[in-house]
């Protein structure tokens, strides 16, 4: 499904999510161009797990649209979902399924052609170093290779908007290096990410747009040179506390 | 009153209440104490009419004792059974006893505190036996009854203390992860020597009718006298028990603190071996397929779950028994295997609809949540039809009319179990036991109790069909309404399993 260029890849438009009193995500509004590496900064409790969460079709907005690659995800949820990927912040994985097992199931549940599936697989292990453990349960794995599970089951259905939440956590520095290279490699052919993070230095370093947002309210959006010029301060961290500081 | 911290009775306390949360309990509405508590008064009022039927064969108080004892036995050997499954988590799951352990609390206490929580949780079973009729006999006037009290204590501390033993002795002889794994073993075999233990001694109970001839009545009633006796009101019998039990347990307590603490330090699963099968698998691509492997691997490589799934047929064994007394072991057959398959059904559909492992992954999927829904009861359906299929066949070769009863029974109870499941999820992590989805109550007292009626709905249902006792089938008919029903009352269907 290719869609027709100007489309963005993610819209959300004015989006609310409540949880009995408490309004998690405000009137949200973010627009991601095809391509764009995208960082989602907050305070904890900012929202940023809900937002993540009501894309991937987990949550349903109680108010406002949101669109995947032009798909209304209220409308046609399973068109919507077909090329997004998703990775929550805890690994979504079946502790007694053997790491392949996993991938199989994730594979058929997307409806990749078999073959493909395994070819892949074989790639995104080997890069990943899970080759040796593909035998292993998912509850024996470490912390760090279940997050590496979930991003290669998020990848193996060649997603084109790929949503990570706190994606990084637990992977050792090669394998986040690793990582990083890989996604925005990725971008440059094409693929959408947004990821939330609380490691300011990679949404420095990756994201090509930054928004920061607090009580489920998008406070400040932009490049990085833009925020700083906005909220002053060298880096990233300082914008960042400037800005939840000017929020509060 | 203020507990110590990190107590005995503060550690037991704790435990208790995280015991009684992880059902689901966080928040008990006032209804739902209300139906506990008048069901608890319906036990004293069973228990009470029991003993007050002048027409009962045991209308004098010491006959009445003798039936408490029995009931004492009875509750606590059952809870014995179903209690070993906690008892193996309580011992031997790591994670669980981490933050005890990296306390400073000495491990002595740790212990002692798992194994009073483990005697507890045995005796619970009494709330529901030996409490109601010790409370009514002591309110009709003969307040010796209440020492079932104590009795029942001993026993379910005995209990507790044997298991313990046992898994030390395991341990010591077989290394802790074999040992895990012969208790899981023991543990869902239980059922199975119920069953034996039921056919020996009902086989055996025909020859006298009393039971006397027996041998299973024979040990029951050694191993019930001094309990029996400690109930007339026997002093040195009562002294006898409790000095046993406490014996017991100091002993256990002395002696499996070794092994306890070796199977803490020793991880909950064995690492899977690296054998790389040399050719490669061809993955399936069928979501049928999928879904069917990846819902039983998930149940039955997991010893908790895949033990309570062997345990299911338990209940069932109640109308075999019933039908051996009654002499028509057709219609007992048919009613068992309409039993099973509701309980099956109910078990599996709870645990793949409504604890769904990955709900996060499910809810990502290019698949209509229906579609998702139905592939989940397939999984669940297929296998437990097939089974009821091979048992229903095995009735018809001695009664084909029975056979049939117990295929279309087998069949009605599974579907509308799964149906409730469906109608009604009540989403929980299975993982974590703790819920997953936001602004949904769990079910209530009432809804439990509309399943199980359901299910012996239908089980009743195929007793009189099997017996040509045509208005049973009006039974069934009005246990069909339950799935509507519970479908009515969920209030929040929409969007709660996170997928
Ligand atoms: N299922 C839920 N039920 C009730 N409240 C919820 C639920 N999920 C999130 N919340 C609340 O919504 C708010 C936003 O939570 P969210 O998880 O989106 O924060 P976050 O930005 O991801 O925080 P963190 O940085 O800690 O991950 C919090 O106040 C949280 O308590
Ligand atoms: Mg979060």
């Amino acid at each position: 499904m290719m869609p027709e260029p100007g489309v963005p890849a993610l819209c959300l438009a004015d989006v609310v999510k409540r949880f009995g009193d408490l309004i998690a995500v405000d009137r949200l509004n973010l627009r991601l161009a095809r391509g764009e590496f995208y960082a989602l900064l907050g305070p904890n409790g900012a929202g940023k797990t809900t937002t993540l969460r009501l894309i991937s079709g987990l949550l349903r907005p109680d108010a406002g649209r949101v669109e995947i690659l032009g798909v209304d995800a209220a409308q046609a949820p399973e068109r919507a979902k077909r090329p997004l990927a998703f990775v929550p912040d805890e690994p979504p994985l079946y502790g007694k399924l053997r790491l392949i097992e996993y991938l199989e199931f994730v594979a058929g549940l997307w409806a990749v052609p078999a073959d493909a599936a395994m070819r892949r697989a074989d790639e995104l292990l080997g890069w990943l170093e899970l080759d040796a453990a593909r035998r292993e349960l998912c509850e024996n794995l470490s912390r760090g290779m279940q997050q590496k599970l979930a991003l290669a089951a998020a990848l193996i259905h060649d997603p084109q908007v790929l949503v990570l939440d706190e994606p990084l956590t637990g992977l050792d520095a090669h394998a986040a290096r690793r990582v990083k290279d890989h996604l925005l490699a990725l971008t440059r052919r094409g693929l959408t990410v947004l990821f939330s993070t609380h490691i300011l230095d990679v949404a420095e370093k990756l994201a090509g747009r930054i928004g920061v947002i607090q009580h489920g309210r998008l406070l400040a959006e932009g490049r990085l040179d833009q925020l700083r010029a906005r909220y002053g301060g060298a880096s990233l961290e300082d914008v960042f506390l400037n800005a939840t500081a000017a929020g509060s | 009153m203020r507990l110590a911290p990190g107590s005995l009775v503060w550690l037991v306390l704790w435990d208790l209440r995280v015991r009684w949360r992880s059902l689901g309990y966080t928040r008990i509405g006032l209804s739902s104490i209300a139906i506990y508590a008048a069901f608890f008064l319906l036990l004293h009022g069973a228990a009470a009419a029991i003993i007050l039927e002048p027409t009962n064969k045991f209308h004098t108080q010491a006959q009445a004792l003798a039936v408490l004892a029995q009931w004492c036995l009875w509750g606590t050997l059952m809870m014995a059974m179903f209690g070993a499954v906690g008892l193996v988590r309580l011992l031997m799951a790591g994670p669980e006893l981490a933050l005890l352990l990296s306390s400073p609390l000495p491990l002595a206490r740790v212990l002692w505190s798992r194994v009073l929580v483990f005697m507890v949780l045995v005796w619970s079973v009494n709330l529901m036996l030996a409490v109601p009729a010790a409370d009514a006999g002591a309110l009709l006037g003969h307040p010796r009854f209440l020492l079932a009290y104590p009795v029942s204590l001993a026993l379910a501390a005995l209990v507790a203390a044997g298991w313990l033993a046992l898994a030390a002795l395991l341990v010591r002889g077989l290394g802790v992860v074999r040992a895990r794994q012969a208790l899981w073993w023991l543990v869902g075999a239980m059922p199975v020597a119920w069953m034996v233990l039921v056919f020996v001694n009902a086989g055996a109970g025909n020859a006298g009718s009393d039971g006397t001839h027996s041998w299973t009545a024979r040990a029951a009633g050694v191993l019930m006298a001094w309990p029996a006796r400690a109930l007339t009101g026997d002093a040195g019998a009562l002294a006898a028990c409790l000095a046993v039990a406490a014996l017991a347990l100091w002993v256990v307590q002395r002696y499996a603190a070794a092994p306890f603490h070796a199977s803490l330090l020793t991880p909950d699963a064995p690492r899977a071996r690296q054998a790389r099968s040399a050719r490669p698998m061809r993955w399936r691509s069928s979501l049928s397929l999928l879904f069917l492997s990846k819902e039983w691997r998930t149940i039955l490589r997991e010893p908790r779950l895949a033990v309570a799934l062997f345990q299911q047929p338990l209940i069932a064994l109640m109308f075999l028994y019933l039908s051996l007394q009654l002499s028509s072991l057709a219609a007992g057959a048919a009613a068992a295997i309409a039993e099973t398959a509701g309980l099956l059904a109910s078990y599996l559909g709870s645990l793949t609809i409504s604890a769904e492992e990955a709900p996060g992954l499910l809810a990502a999927v290019p698949v209509p949540r229906a579609r998702l829904i139905r592939l989940k009861c397939v999984a669940v359906l297929a296998p437990v039809i097939a089974a009821v299929a091979a048992a229903a066949l095995a009735v018809a070769l001695a009664d084909p009319w029975a056979g049939l009863v117990a295929l279309a029974c087998g069949c009605g109870a599974a579907f509308s179990a799964t149906a409730v499941e469906v109608a009604a999820p009540y989403p929980f992590s299975r993982r974590s036991f703790t819920r997953v989805a936001h602004g949904r109550r769990h079910r209530s007292p009432l809804d439990l109790l509309s399943i199980s009626v359901m299910i012996l709905g239908w089980a009743a249902g195929a007793w009189f069909l099997a017996g040509h006792h045509w208005w049973g089938a009006g039974i069934v008919f009005l246990v069909i309404l339950v799935p509507f029903w519970q479908w009515w009352r969920d209030i929040n269907r929409e969007a709660i399993l996170g997928y």
